[in-house]
């Protein structure tokens, strides 16, 4: 697996531990009619982004068929860059909810950002089997 | 495919064929008349995200990452079985736990939404565990 891949799916891991435990609080919540509510965009954003999303880039990226040779995976730099910018949007969209209502919008164009990025780099891997 | 994987992918499309009998028949039914279906939103959501796509990349991951050593390729299975109980003896409670606490005030049913989050919480840290020194780069 190639380091940046082990660095997404890394982080994803410590995404899926954060937001389970805020899940679990928010249970715990509900079971005695006080649910800190507020705290539920944390939640979503821990288990969709930063997890189920994370961890299938950081998958696409090892598993995708490779260019012209069998090590070539395309430029790693970008994606190290799209990663701390993926995260970095993760944790504004967080911090968001402490009444920082700028840092939800700045947080979701750092997102769209790094989403581009993975894109234009995963894109010229996805071809049928002998095509390129 | 290894046994462990298999049990997280049959559970998980388990949980994919009953969810969506949920959004089905909460879009069906008027939920003014079913009290119990107004509190399924987040249960038939959970179904799918943890039911379904968590517990198919627990198995999947399990399966395909990285060996950890010749002589044991896929670490401490125990860790996975654990995992596996957790996620879905979780969900299940919080399938009986969700419409019992919406309807009614008794402490049962609190017990077992405390019951279930504590086994999805577990379960979750025993893959976390178990996956994350398979998690290595070249
Ligand atoms: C991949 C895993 C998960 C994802 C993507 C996820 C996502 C979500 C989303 C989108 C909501 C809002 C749903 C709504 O308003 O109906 C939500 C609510 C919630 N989640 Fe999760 N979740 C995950 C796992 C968990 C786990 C493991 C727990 C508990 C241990 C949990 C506990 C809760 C609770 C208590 C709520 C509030 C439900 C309500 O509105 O009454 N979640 N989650």
């Amino acid at each position: 697996m190639p380091s940046v891949s082990s660095f997404l799916i890394r982080t994803a891991l410590v995404h899926l531990v954060l937001g389970f435990t805020i899940g679990a609080i928010l249970l715990v919540g509900k079971a005695v009619h006080h649910v800190p509510f507020q705290y539920l965009p944390i939640h979503i954003e821990l288990l969709l982004v930063g997890f189920v999303i994370q961890l299938t880039l950081g998958v696409a990226f090892w598993m995708f068929p490779r260019l012209t040779t069998i090590t070539d995976r395309g430029r790693t730099k970008p994606i190290f860059a799209a990663y701390a910018v993926l995260n970095v949007g993760i944790l504004c969209c967080c911090l968001s909810v402490f009444e920082l209502p700028l840092l939800l919008g700045f947080g979701r164009a750092m997102e769209v950002v790094a989403m581009v990025a993975f894109v234009l780099n995963l894109w010229p891997r996805i071809y049928a089997f002998g095509r390129y | 495919m290894p046994c462990l994987t298999r049990y997280f992918i049959k559970a998980g499309l388990l949980y994919f064929g009953g969810g969506l009998a949920l959004v089905f028949l909460s879009n069906l039914l008027a939920l003014d008349e079913y009290p119990w279906l107004a509190s399924a939103t987040p249960v038939y959501f959970h179904m799918i995200m943890v039911g379904w796509i968590t517990q198919i990349i627990m198995g999947v991951s399990f399966w395909m990452f990285p060996a950890l050593a010749r002589d044991n390729p896929r670490g401490n299975e125990r860790l996975g079985w654990l995992a596996w109980a957790g996620i879905n003896l979780g969900m299940m409670a919080r399938m009986v736990g969700e419409p019992l606490s919406a309807s009614g005030t008794s402490v049962f049913p609190g017990l077992v939404l405390i019951l279930s989050a504590l086994l999805q919480w577990l379960g979750g840290l025993a893959y976390v565990v178990l996956i994350w020194p398979r998690v290595k780069g070249k």
